[in-house]
C-alpha cells in the first residue's frame, strides 16, 4: 500500500516543521510499524516513543490526522500527518510525560498508615461496598497515555492549579478507595474552579473501560454543590461523549 | 566529550521499574532511605509487568498450603529450582499479596468484608497446579501497576524514568559504589554514588525477534552484572507462549494465549490441514504445558509444515459463547486486538486464526540466596532477572507470586545492609574515566560501519534461529560464532548518525547492543553446556531427561573477563 507520511520534526527551542515521505508499505501495518521504517531507513534522528506494542503502556500516544489515538494500535491510511499530543514537547513526537506526572505529583497527599484498612470495610453495608469496588476497577484501568491530559481546554502546563483530568482521575481513584481518603475541601475548591465537565477529555480515551468517564459522572453527582453546579455547566454532557465514541 | 554528564548521591538505587523493583523501592523508602528509582520507560510501572495477565497463583483454596505449592513449583521446574526460594514464594505469596492492598491498591474481590478466596475473582485448575489457584484481575496487571505507581510517586521517591543503566561501579574493596546511567530524555550520563543497587530489570525477550515482552526488556540488565562480577545462572532456560500473533509486524510475537485459555473445542491444524499435538503430547494434546505446546508449533512450522506464511491455525469454530464471554471481559485488550488483526469473524470464533509461538519469560538469570543478596556487597536482585525460583520451567501466575513476595524483601536486605555499611569509597575519575570508556564507541565515525538497529537485529535474528524452544548442538555452536563475530568484528563498526543527543533513539540502541550480545552469548553457551532436555531447554541431539543433570550451569567472571562455566548441585536446603 502507498502512504504518504507528513511527519512533525521539532524541539521546544526550535521552529518546528513537517517532513513528507512517500512509502510502500503492507496494508496490515500500524503507524507505529510506519514509525520504526522511518527510523530505520530515512531518518536516524526520528524521536519517538513505545514501549509494549498492545496498547497498555501509554507511551506511544500521538495524534495521527489530527486524533489522539495509540500509534502502535492505529492501523495506516493512505495519508498521514502525525504529530506530538498538545503538550510540553520534548522532540518530534515525543512529549514531556515526566513533567505532567511531576504536575500532578503535587496534588497527591503522603500515603497514611492504611493498616486498619479492613476495619473500615466492616462497617460498610453491602451495596455500598459492592458498588465502591466496581467504580475502583473501572477506574483504576486507566495506562496514562495523557489524550486525555492533551485534550482538556481548561489544562495548563504552567498553571499549577488544575492537574489536569489525569490530575483529577488520580483524586477519584482515591475517593473511591474506602482504604484511601476522600476529596479535600481544598480538591473540591480546585476542581469547582476549573474543570467546567466539557468531556472533551474522555472522548478519545482508550482504555477498554473508560475510567474518565466515570471519574466525570461520579464528580457531577457529587454531594459538593459547587462543583456539580460548574461541571453541569460544561458545553457537552459525558453522556453525549459517551455515545459519540 | 561533547555529552555532558551530572553526579547524584543516594542511599539506595533500585534500578528497573517493574513490580519487583516498585516493591523494593517503597519498602527501602518506607524504612527510612533516601532511594532513587531507575527505569528504561516512562510508564510509573512498566516492564513486563504492566503487560501480563495479571493472574497470581496463590494458596487460596482449602486443603491448599505452601507445602503443595512448593512442590508444584519444584515439579514444574523439574528439581532445579532453588528450594529456599522456592519455600518463601510458597509460604509467604498470600501475606505479601494482601500487603498490596498498603500501596493504594483495592484488589477485584465481590466484597470488602471477607479479605480470602471466597471473595476473590478465582479461576478453576490452572495447568500444573494441585489446587484452584489463580486469582485474576478484571484490570490485567493494571491494577497493581496503578496502585504501586501512586504509592511511589506519593511517597516522593525521585524517579529517573527513561533512563538506562550502562555500568555498575565498584570501589576498591570490591564494594558496590555506585552506576553510570544515560538519560534518553535529557541526552546525558548521570554518574550515581550509593551504598546499595537493587537490580529488578526484568527479562530478556527483546533478545528474540519474537516476544510477548516489550521492547526495553531486551536484556541489558543481565550483561550489567556480569560485568560486575555477580554469578549467573541458569541461563539457557527461555520459556515460549505458544500461541501468538504473527502480525502486524509491531505485534509479530505479542501475546494471545495458551489453548486452555480459548476452551476445550480448540484445535490446531498445520499447513497440511492436520492436527499435530498428539505427536508432541498423546495425552493432553492442545492442552498440554507450556513448553510442550510451544514446541509443538515451532516444530511444524521450522520443518516446513507450516503455512506459506509460517504460521500455524488455531480453529476454535465449536466454542462455548460463555468461555468467548470471559475471554472477552477477562481480556479485553487482546480481544480488541484479535478483532483488529484477524477481523471480526475469526476474533469472535467464528473463523480460524492464524499463531506462531514466541518467547515469554526466563527462568534464568542473576545468582541469589534467600537474602536477594548477590554476593557482591551492596548488590541486590529480585524478579525476573534472578534465577532460583522457576528451575527449568515456569508455572502459571508465579512469576507475580514470586515479585510480591520477594520484591519487599529485596529493599528490606539492601536497607539492612545500607544502615550498617561504612560509605565506600568513590572515585569520582575513575567514574568520569568509565562515562568516557561508554561514551568513545558512540562518537566514533567509521565508513561503511554498521548501525546500532542493525546489530540489534543481527543479534535477535541469531538468537532465535538457534536458541529457540528447539535446539541442536550444532545450531547452538554456531550461535556462539556468530555472536562473538559481532561482538568482535561488527560492534567495533557500529556508528551514531544522529547527531541531536535529545530522545534519541540510535544512542539508546548504541548502548544496548554491546550488553546485548553479551547477554546472548550467556543464553548460548549455557544451552551448548546442559547435554540433555528438561523443562523449556529441548534439545533434538539429547532429548531425554537426563539424571545426572540435576544440577545448574553457572556462569561467572574468569580473571581475564571471561566468561566460565561450570555445573553446580541444586541449590538451597529445604527450610524445616
Ligand atoms: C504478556 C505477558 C503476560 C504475562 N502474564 C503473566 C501472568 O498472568 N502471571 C504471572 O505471574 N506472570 C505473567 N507474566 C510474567 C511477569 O509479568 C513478569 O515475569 C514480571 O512482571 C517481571 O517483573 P519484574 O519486576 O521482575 O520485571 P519487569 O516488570 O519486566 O521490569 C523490568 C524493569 O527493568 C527495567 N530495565 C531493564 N534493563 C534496564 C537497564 N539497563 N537500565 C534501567 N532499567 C532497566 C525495565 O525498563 C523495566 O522497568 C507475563 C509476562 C508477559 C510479557
Ligand atoms: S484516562 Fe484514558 S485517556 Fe486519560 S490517561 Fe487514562 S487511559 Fe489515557
Ligand atoms: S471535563 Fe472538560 S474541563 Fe473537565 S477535565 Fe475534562 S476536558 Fe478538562
Ligand atoms: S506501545 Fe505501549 S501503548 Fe502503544
Amino acid at each position: 500500500m502507498k502512504v504518504k507520511v507528513n511527519i512533525y520534526k521539532g524541539t521546544p527551542d526550535s521552529k518546528g516543521k513537517y517532513v513528507t515521505y512517500n512509502m510502500d508499505v503492507p496494508p496490515t501495518d500500524m503507524v507505529l510499524d510506519i514509525l520504526e521504517k522511518i527510523y530505520h531507513e530515512y531518518d536516524p534522528s526520528l524521536s519517538y516513543r513505545y514501549a509494549c506494542g498492545i496498547a497498555r503502556c501509554g507511551e506511544c500516544a500521538m495524534l495521527i490526522n489530527d486524533v489522539p489515538c495509540l500509534a502502535c494500535e492505529r492501523q495506516i491510511e493512505p495519508e498521514m500527518t502525525i504529530r506530538p499530543l498538545d503538550l510540553p514537547l520534548i522532540k518530534d513526537t515525543v512529549i514531556n510525560r515526566r513533567q505532567v506526572f511531576d504536575h500532578i505529583k503535587e496534588i497527591l497527599p503522603e500515603p497514611g498508615d492504611i493498616d486498619d484498612i479492613y476495619d473500615s470495610f466492616e462497617e460498610m453495608d453491602e451495596d455500598t461496598s459492592h458498588r465502591k469496588i466496581e467504580n475502583s476497577i473501572r477506574l483504576t484501568t486507566c495506562f496514562e497515555c495523557m489524550i486525555c491530559q492533551s485534550m482538556c481546554p481548561r489544562y495548563r502546563s504552567d498553571d499549577q492549579g488544575f492537574p489536569g483530568p489525569l490530575g483529577l482521575l488520580f483524586l477519584t481513584q482515591m475517593n473511591e478507595n474506602p482504604a484511601q481518603r476522600p476529596l479535600s475541601e481544598k480538591d473540591l475548591d480546585m476542581l469547582a474552579a476549573s474543570c467546567v465537565g466539557c468531556g472533551k477529555c474522555a472522548r478519545f480515551c482508550p482504555a477498554e473501560k473508560k475510567p474518565l468517564h466515570l471519574a466525570l459522572e461520579l464528580l457531577k453527582h457529587h454531594p459538593a454543590k459547587a462543583v456539580t453546579a460548574h461541571m453541569v455547566d460544561g458545553k457537552t454532557t459525558v453522556q453525549e461523549v459517551d455515545e459519540s465514541v | 566529550m561533547k555529552i555532558p554528564y551530572e553526579k547524584l548521591t543516594f542511599d539506595i538505587v533500585v534500578l528497573g521499574g517493574g513490580a519487583a523493583g516498585s516493591l523494593a523501592a517503597i519498602r527501602a523508602k518506607k524504612l527510612g532511605a533516601n532511594v532513587a528509582f531507575v527505569t528504561k520507560e516512562s510508564a510509573l510501572v512498566g516492564g513486563a509487568t504492566i503487560m501480563a495477565g495479571g493472574g497470581t497463583s496463590l494458596t487460596q483454596s482449602p486443603g491448599d498450603n505452601g507445602d503443595v505449592f512448593f512442590k508444584d513449583i519444584m515439579k514444574s521446574g523439574q528439581q532445579i529450582n532453588d528450594k529456599g526460594l522456592v519455600h518463601m514464594v510458597a509460604d509467604n505469596c498470600m501475606k505479601a499479596f494482601y500487603d498490596l492492598e498498603n500501596c493504594d491498591l483495592l484488589l477485584d474481590r465481590d466484597n470488602l468484608k471477607h479479605q480470602g478466596s471466597a471473595s476473590m475473582h478465582t479461576v478453576k485448575q490452572g495447568e500444573g497446579h494441585a489446587y484452584p489457584r489463580a486469582y485474576l484481575d478484571r484490570r490485567e496487571a493494571l491494577g497493581f501497576c496503578h496502585g504501586l505507581a501512586k504509592t511511589i510517586e506519593r511517597l516522593q521517591i525521585p524517579r529517573f524514568t527513561e533512563t538506562i543503566a550502562v555500568k555498575i561501579l565498584k570501589d576498591k574493596d570490591g564494594k558496590l559504589c555506585g552506576l553510570i546511567c544515560y538519560s534518553v530524555i535529557e541526552g546525558k550520563y548521570l554518574i550515581i554514588e550509593c551504598k546499595a543497587l537493587v537490580m529488578a530489570t526484568g527479562g530478556l525477550g527483546a533478545l528474540y525477534e519474537e516476544t510477548t515482552n516489550s521492547t526495553v526488556l531486551s536484556g541489558t540488565g543481565f550483561a550489567l552484572a556480569f560485568d560486575a562480577g555477580t554469578e549467573l545462572k541458569d541461563m539457557e532456560m527461555v520459556q515460549f507462549m505458544p500461541l501468538c500473533f504473527p502480525y502486524p509486524k509491531i505485534r509479530r510475537g505479542k501475546i494471545i494465549g495458551m489453548c486452555s485459555l480459548l476452551g476445550p473445542s480448540v484445535k490446531l491444524y498445520n499447513g497440511l490441514g492436520e492436527r499435530y499435538m498428539h505427536k508432541y503430547d498423546p495425552e493432553r494434546k492442545e492442552f498440554t504445558t507450556r513448553d510442550i505446546g510451544a514446541r509443538g508449533n515451532y516444530t511444524e512450522i521450522k520443518e516446513g509444515r507450516g503455512n506459506p506464511d509460517g504460521t500455524i491455525t488455531v480453529d476454535n469454530r465449536g466454542f462455548d459463547p460463555a468461555i468467548l464471554n470471559r475471554w472477552k471481559t477477562a481480556n479485553p485488550f487482546r480481544y480488541r486486538q484479535c478483532v483488529q488483526t484477524y477481523g471480526k469473524k475469526a476474533g469472535n470464533w467464528e473463523e480460524p486464526f492464524e499463531a506462531i509461538p514466541a518467547q515469554h519469560f526466563f527462568m534464568g538469570g542473576i545468582k541469589i540466596n534467600t537474602k536477594m543478596e548477590t554476593g557482591i556487597p551492596g548488590l541486590f536482585a529480585v524478579g525476573e532477572c534472578t534465577a532460583g525460583v522457576h528451575g527449568a520451567n515456569r508455572l502459571s501466575g508465579v512469576a507475580f507470586a514470586e515479585i510480591f513476595s520477594l520484591g519487599p524483601i529485596a529493599g528490606q536486605s539492601a536497607f539492612d545492609y545500607f544502615k550498617d555499611a561504612e560509605a565506600p569509597k568513590f572515585d569520582d575519575k575513575a567514574a568520569e574515566a568509565a562515562v568516557k570508556a561508554v561514551e568513545k564507541p558512540l562518537e566514533r565515525h567509521v565508513a561503511n560501519g554498521c548501525r546500532p538497529y542493525e546489530i540489534k537485529q543481527m543479534i535477535q535474528h541469531v538468537v532465535s534461529m538457534n536458541l529457540g524452544p528447539v535446539r541442536v548442538g550444532p545450531e547452538i555452536e554456531s550461535a556462539i560464532k556468530e555472536l562473538e563475530n559481532i561482538r568482535d568484528n561488527i560492534i567495533p563498526k557500529m556508528y551514531v548518525s544522529d547527531g541531536d543527543p535529545r530522545y534519541s533513539r540510535e544512542r539508546l540502541d548504541a548502548l544496548e547492543v554491546p550488553l546485548m550480545v553479551e547477554t546472548a552469548l550467556m543464553v548460548a553457551k549455557s544451552a551448548a553446556m546442559r547435554t540433555e532436555s528438561r523443562g523449556s531447554h529441548y534439545r533434538t541431539d539429547y532429548p531425554d531427561k537426563d539424571p545426572a543433570w540435576l544440577r545448574n550451569v553457572v556462569i561467572s567472571r574468569g580473571k581475564d573477563g571471561g566468561m566460565e562455566l561450570r555445573t553446580e548441585a541444586v541449590a538451597g536446603e529445604v527450610q524445616a
